[in-house]
């Protein structure tokens, strides 16, 4: 059990470590699809029109020859169906599509740095000093994807993932969709290198001939002057921005990673619970062989020092193993975070390197410390034993004085808990109100075990006594096992606090999308045709949302149209409006704008601040008071909703409209879409789909914290185990006492279960409250400082029972194995044991 | 110590388990590149579309050069694509006001891929904008060297993107004559080759000195101006490279240009951004201008080539051709070219050019040291490179560096050589 | 009455085979005082084991008659009582005082004592008035088992055995861990007090005083039980 713990603690903290640090190597890799030292890219933004071959020719001969252009395409990977009737049959082979770019290599071999010619009289000189470079790495895959035979770049991980993929391990080429084979594979290690497949421009197109255009990479830093020249001579849909948006993509993404950090941390220490008891438990069961010892003349320092050395070699083991494991863990994990960050963050996320070295170091650190940490309660214990001291009852003072010492733990960390959670914004703070919160409760329940439980047994009525005594051994158990106690408590807590969180967050969302979504279906179509146009005969209502990037003290904001007919006026969801009755009319009119909670916490605005936003058509900028603040759930933007009226489609991207009709004008609308050359079952989507798919995703999300939820559970569950399996001898005595009374060795299994179910079932009373208190902090100040939105806490009576009934269930399918174990035990064992 | 052994048994039983994990995994995911990639080689090579630069299947060859092909004027000074290999290909002896001699070459080079070209009228798209290549590469040398310095770029880019290629219709419209790849242009005023304006920039690549901290780019601008006829090679345009005429091709020359320009040396790379570092740089001198497009010169026997382009004291000029092929002797070939613009063919019994000594440099020994004879035109001259390190360390590198002329007659010109 | 016939027991000892009962006949009557002397390892707790239906013979029978238990209308072999059945009987027929740990620690004396008498539904409060003042504990009928001096605490054992109104109490080495002041006092509290309630006490002692407080005295050597 011992291994078993420290195993799983090295390789939950190890598979974190190694997600985190690969996703951070690539937010910070200036490398962009291999190309090294783009500062800076040029795109559309216009949905109309896009950036195309032509602008960046024109760019290039203009003496921009810094541009790089670069296309993408999402695609599936196919292969060649052996069993197929025809040539062109193909089967899918990923799950989730690969980003396919396509890098213009010979513009970038063109680049004097890039190439960097040099003298045939100095060549012996460079070929002297070694090079051993990442990026003349990189540099040599852009040259053989440039002149070699056509070649495709991804990161060996993905690579093994991909013939991971393939049916009963096929080597046959992969393909497009078509048929059409795709260029040979180059592995290369990148932490630029994701979910991506790298080739030459042209390959791309002759592969996946409606590729887009997607961006021009700027290759080095451009002087002041050719900066202002390149924005003089950018077309008006073309837009300059700086690469460095990774800085602002790290702020989102570290909450994500502060999360798996904490949730890693939180099961470590649970481990570590583990790791007291069952080191308890391997000392208790050396007992007799450590008495010899010490009657043989073996110091009891030699003794500690023996065991601790074998608990520090135990622990190195266990995290080499767990390093291992964890590594594995990770890359089995890596594409769900990939897709999870890429899709929430929209970064581009790599594999990126693992030291392991530097890994191994880090991870058997932590644990020795927390190892050796865990082992001194344990032997504290035996050096009682060992010394023939007797465990002495505390006396009525010193109770007294452990019971003030526990109240005023509790003061302490409420007092800390409630000055940082109302003062401080710093998410590492939070986090750490967070743990006072939960430390805070321990204490509380600590404190309260003996009043809680001797109130409970005023219940049991008194023909019951053998339920009186047992609640009353249970009592004498609350003081035996505090640590097991509360990690349960931390574990009860935690799952309350999560999945009460969650159920807000669902309820919360549930609601908002029925009632924002009033339209009968949705259509999503980006560019040509525009649909209301397409609509205008077919007697459906179409409103269109109209998207615009407005740039507000730094930051990119979205300005998007909002209806105000009385339906839409109904379907808005307000956290928080102004008092006035003509709210509606101003907003029509174009006097205020209603803001999402994302801008409003964001940049501190409150109901009546008044704004400086440009108009949305003409761009000028004027002042408008924010009549509302709107929910917005789960989008990392700050939004402005303002009037459909005064946006302008030639000025304005369209990529969302909401339909209203009857069934039979939908149907001439999707006669039409079909005719345009439009896929109406994938862009129209009726409202009731559009809420399925939505809390499918939802769910799907929080699958990970459910499963996370049931394993620190678990854990705490088997903590609880191994404490009473060390308790069991000290209870012995006492079961034989109560079974030589004729009570049958079931009923005293029963009475035993009982005696640890009503510990854990305290310890859920008292985690309630914390729960419920944890689920405000995580609502009201952790979602609030990491995305700036929050949501109604909504307590859900039948949820927490719900989560009262899997924790005891959970307990009682850990401890009933050693309490039958020992049920099953002759009385006459028992008896011969004891006396 | 029976619980001990079971705490050892276990910790092993741990450990096995764990690396039998590990080695499943890693034996069932390795990375099985080895074995795709021959299999998929088969896959690719059926429809290859490898960017190489020569094309050496016969079958797919290029439009052969044709003895009784008539090169006219201005038509011919556009790009001939059915041929595999074509370069427009300036050299220029100058100097400044100061007395100091600049060495210059400007090349565009076009190559065919006969692959691409085949495969890309099956698969492409209708939208033929999203189409990023045809059957044409380009390349692009610009060398620039000075007595201790050299500035030397190269650029690529493919047919179909829009940023290279030769503007201008052929005979219908008059619209003016251009050669550009990105913001190196060759631009006429007429649909004429010349005169023109050449723009190009080029970085430094060698300053002779120990001090690296110098302004770095060059910005050139030439105006070229023609004070001759245009020369037709071999007999009429037709130039035979080899003694079996395996090796021909289309080619003519402008030896009589005229140069004058500014060099702009700066730290910007930019065709005009005013700096703190900018220098300028009044140059003048001749040049000569070379168009040739074949389909027959890269073959498995072509070793390399050695050609000289000399501008004598008298006004007249000489260009000699030594092609070396496997298996063969050497082919010499040549044409004297009076100031007046009349030509004579030079026959390989005609002329004799010999490399007098090999010159180290770096690694390589080259012949920078020549002796070139043609009885018939009492020529008998040495022909020395001026600056031992003029080798243009491209993706395919060849040396292209100024040259005196000294014995019977006085000059200056260019040599290049390849192959080595 | 309980009846032991011919009990056989022995164990397995390294391939060695030892018999500790052998042939074992003893009448146990209503309100008998009988105590079994022996050395170490001579087989006495294991014959109260099998008394208590604790434990099994190799052969023979322990027959439970009416004259014991007054429910019952024939003889029945509590050697071959199931586990449910062996429950029963020590519930109901039987009491049992160990050498130590005959207290439950979290509880007090008094619900200590009540226990058995709960477990049973036989809550008499008269008799356990009795018992508390035979054996005078009274004072500390509040106090927890760890607040009692060793004697105190088998005083309170004894009132434990006996607060369910067994016919037979068994007691293994009642005083084994007491001084012999104490010794003195439990042991005589222990018979007088079976006596005063006419309940038959079976005492496993090594100690030839305590023995002599019974009416009879027996001796278990070698395998064989035999009167003194």
């Amino acid at each position: 059990m011992l291994m078993a713990s420290l195993i799983i603690a090295a390789a939950g903290l190890s598979a974190v470590l190694v997600i985190n640090s690969s996703a951070k190597q690539s937010y910070s890799s200036e490398q962009q699809f291999l190309v090294p030292n783009v500062t800076q890219t040029i795109t559309s933004n216009s949905s109309n029109l896009k950036l195309t071959k032509q602008d960046y020719s024109v760019l290039r001969v203009k003496g921009f020859s810094q541009l790089i252009a670069v296309a993408q395409t999402k695609q599936h990977i196919y292969t060649n169906n052996q069993a197929a009737t025809q040539a062109s049959e193909t089967t899918k082979v990923t799950q989730r599509r690969i980003d396919f770019t396509g890098i213009d290599t010979f513009s970038l071999l063109s680049l004097p740095d890039f190439l960097n010619p040099v003298a045939l009289s100095e060549q012996s000189n460079v070929a002297a000093k070694t090079i051993s470079s990442a990026s003349d790495d990189s540099n040599q895959l852009i040259r053989q994807l440039g002149f070699g035979e056509p070649i495709a770049i991804l990161h060996p991980q993905l690579l093994e993932q991909l013939l991971g993929q393939l049916p009963d391990q096929q080597l046959e080429p992969f393909t497009t969709e078509a048929g059409t084979p795709l260029p040979k594979f180059n592995t290369f290690e990148s932490a630029a290198l994701g979910n991506d497949i790298i080739m030459d421009i042209a390959d791309l197109y002759r592969l996946y001939p409606n590729a887009e255009l997607s961006m021009l990479l700027v290759v080095g830093e451009l002087s002041k002057a050719k900066q202002d020249r390149l924005q003089e001579s950018l077309p008006n849909h073309l837009q300059l921005t700086n690469a460095k948006g990774a800085e602002q993509d790290s702020e989102l993404t570290s909450s994500f990673h502060l999360n798996l950090m904490a949730m890693a941390l939180l099961m470590f220490v649970v481990c570590l619970f583990i790791v007291v008891n069952a080191v308890n438990l391997l000392l208790n069961s050396r007992l007799s062989w450590l008495k010899i010892c010490r009657q043989l003349g073996i110091s009891r320092l030699q003794l500690f020092v023996v065991q601790l050395l074998e608990i520090i070699l135990l622990t190195l083991l266990a995290s080499f193993i767990g390093v291992v494991l964890g590594i594995e863990l990770a890359k089995l994990a890596s594409p769900t975070v990939q897709a999870t960050l890429e899709n929430l963050y929209s970064v581009e996320v790599g594999f990126g390197k693992v030291s392991i070295i530097g890994l191994l170091i880090q991870v058997s650190g932590i644990s020795l410390v927390g190892s050796i940490c865990a082992t001194f309660i344990p032997l504290n214990k035996l050096n009682h034993q060992l010394a023939q001291t007797k465990d002495v009852p505390l006396s009525l003072v010193q109770q007294r004085f452990w019971k003030r010492i526990i109240w005023l733990s509790f003061v302490v960390f409420a007092a800390a808990a409630y000055i940082i959670l109302n003062h401080a914004q710093a998410l590492w703070l939070l986090l750490i109100a967070t743990a006072l919160v939960i430390l805070s409760g321990c204490s509380l329940l600590l404190a309260n075990y003996p009043g809680m439980l001797a109130l409970i047994q005023r219940f049991i009525p008194a023909r019951f006594p053998l339920l009186q005594v047992s609640s009353k051994q249970s009592l004498a158990l609350s003081g035996k096992t505090k640590i097991a106690c509360c990690a349960f408590f931390i574990a009860a807590t935690s799952n309350i606090g999560m999945n009460l969180m969650v159920d807000s967050f669902r309820g919360a969302t549930v609601g908002w999308l029925e009632q924002r979504l009033v339209a009968d279906y949705y259509i999503y179509h980006n560019g040509e045709p525009n649909l209301s146009d397409l609509a205008k005969d077919t007697g459906v209502n179409v409103k269109q949302r109209l998207e615009n990037t407005i740039p507000f003290q730094g930051k990119q904001v979205q300005q998007f149209s909002y209806p105000t007919g009385e339906l839409y006026q109904q379907a808005m969801a307000f956290y928080d409006k102004s008092k006035d009755e003509n709210l509606w009319s101003e907003f029509a009119l174009g006097k205020g704008v209603l803001v999402n909670q994302q801008f409003a916490f964001g940049f501190d605005y409150k109901i009546n601040d008044v704004v400086e936003l440009p108009h949305p058509a003409t761009g000028e900028i004027s002042s408008y008071k924010i009549l509302g603040i709107i929910y917005d759930f789960g989008s990392p933007y700050k939004q402005v909703l303002m009037p459909l009226e005064m946006f302008d489609l030639s000025k304005s991207t369209c990529c969302m409209y909401a339909v209203q009709g009857a069934e039979s004008n939908i149907d001439l609308l999707r006669e039409k879409m079909l005719t345009a050359g439009l896929d109406p079952e994938g862009k129209l989507l009726k409202t009731e789909e559009l809420l399925a798919i939505s809390m499918q995703a939802f769910d799907d999300t929080f699958i990970i914290t459910d499963g996370l939820n049931v394993v620190t559970l678990l854990v705490a569950a088997l903590s609880l185990a191994c404490a009473i399996i060390v308790l069991m001898n000290d209870v012995r005595p006492q079961n034989m006492l109560i079974r030589s009374m004729g009570v049958s060795a079931l009923k005293t299994q029963l009475l035993a279960l009982f005696q640890y179910l009503l510990l854990c079932f305290v310890a859920l009373i008292f985690a309630t409250p914390f729960g419920i208190l944890l689920s405000w902090v995580l609502i009201n100040d952790i979602n609030y400082q990491a995305f700036s939105w929050t949501y109604p806490l909504i307590i859900s009576p039948m949820k927490i029972l719900q989560i009262y009934a899997t924790s005891l269930l959970v307990v009682t399918v850990v401890i009933i194995i050693p309490i039958i174990r020992a049920g099953r035990r002759p009385l006459i064992e028992d008896i011969r044991w004891v006396n | 110590m029976g619980k001990l052994n079971k705490v050892s048994r276990l910790a092993v039983f741990v450990i096995v388990l764990a690396l039998l994990i590990v080695a499943s995994r890693a034996l069932l995911f390795a990375p099985k590149s080895d074995h795709l990639s021959s299999s998929d080689a088969t896959a690719t090579s059926s429809q290859s579309f490898g960017r190489g630069f020569s094309n050496t299947n016969p079958e797919l060859l290029g439009e052969v050069a044709d003895p009784n092909y008539k090169i006219r004027f201005p038509k011919d000074h556009y790009s001939h694509d059915s041929f595999d290999i074509e370069w427009w290909y300036l050299t220029a002896n100058l100097q400044d006001d100061e007395g100091n001699v600049y060495g210059l070459q400007w090349t565009l080079f076009r190559f065919r891929n006969p692959n691409v070209a085949s495969e890309n009228q099956s698969i492409a798209s209708e939208n033929s904008i999203s189409d990023w290549s045809n059957e044409h590469i380009y390349m692009a040398h610009a060398s620039v060297h000075s007595a201790s310095q050299h500035w030397f770029s190269e650029k690529f880019a493919r047919g179909n993107v829009g940023n290279v290629g030769n503007v201008g219709n052929v005979g219908v419209e008059q619209t003016p004559f251009k050669l550009f790849i990105d913001d190196w242009q060759w631009s006429s005023a007429t649909t004429g080759l010349l005169p023109a304006q050449l723009i190009f920039n080029t970085k430094l690549i060698s300053t002779g000195e120990e001090d690296s901290k110098v302004a770095d780019h060059l910005n050139v601008q030439l105006n070229l101006s023609n004070t001759g006829s245009y020369v037709l090679q071999g007999k009429d345009g037709y130039s035979i490279k080899s003694a079996n005429s395996k090796h021909a091709s289309h080619y003519y020359s402008a030896p009589f240009i005229n140069v004058n320009g500014t060099f702009t040396i700066s730290e910007a790379l930019t065709n005009s951004t005013p700096s703190n570092l900018e220098k300028q740089i009044a140059v003048k001198g001749n040049a000569w201008f070379d168009q040739e497009w074949t389909s027959q010169l890269f073959d498995q026997a072509t070793l390399g080539w050695d050609w000289f382009s000399l501008h004598l004291d008298n006004g007249d000029k000489i260009m000699a051709f030594r092609m070396r092929l496997q298996g063969q002797t050497d082919y010499i070939t040549g044409t004297y070219i009076e100031s007046d613009g009349s030509t004579t063919m030079l026959m390989p019994s005609e002329l004799e050019l010999n490399a007098n000594e090999l010159t180290a440099v770096g690694n390589k020994e080259l012949p920078l040291n020549w002796q070139l004879k043609i009885e018939s035109k009492g020529i008998d001259v040495s022909i020395k490179a001026t600056k031992k390190d003029q080798w243009n360390p491209a993706s395919i590198a060849y040396y292209e560096g100024t040259v005196a002329v000294s014995g019977t007659h006085k000059g200056k010109g260019f040599l290049e050589l390849t192959g080595y | 009455m309980l009846a032991l016939k011919n009990l056989q027991k022995s164990y397995t000892d390294a391939g060695e085979k030892h018999t500790i009962l052998n042939n074992i006949n003893l009448t146990i009557n209503a309100g008998d005082s009988i105590s079994i002397q022996g050395a170490s390892g001579s087989g006495k707790s294991t014959l109260l084991h099998l008394l208590a239906a604790l434990d099994k013979p190799d052969s023979g029978e322990i027959l439970l008659n009416s004259s014991l238990d007054e429910t019952q209308t024939e003889n029945q072999d509590i050697t071959q009582f199931t586990e449910r059945q062996a429950d029963q009987y020590r519930q109901f027929q039987v009491g049992l005082i160990f050498q130590k740990f005959n207290l439950i620690d979290c509880i007090t004396v008094m619900e200590n004592i009540m226990l058995p008498a709960k477990i049973t539904g036989k809550v008499e409060h008269e008799y356990i008035q009795e018992l508390l003042n035979a054996l005078g504990i009274k004072s500390h009928i509040n106090k927890l088992p760890n607040q009692l001096s060793g004697g105190e605490q088998q005083r309170v054992a004894i009132a434990r055995g006996l607060s369910h109104q067994p016919p037979l109490l068994l007691a293994d080495e009642p005083t084994g861990n007491l001084d012999s002041k104490n010794s003195d006092l439990v042991s005589q509290l222990l018979v007088d007090t079976c006596k005063q309630l006419n309940t038959a006490l079976v005492m496993v002692t090594h100690s030839r005083k305590v023995a002599m407080l019974t009416q009879q005295q027996w001796y278990l050597d070698d395998g064989s039980l035999t009167r003194i």
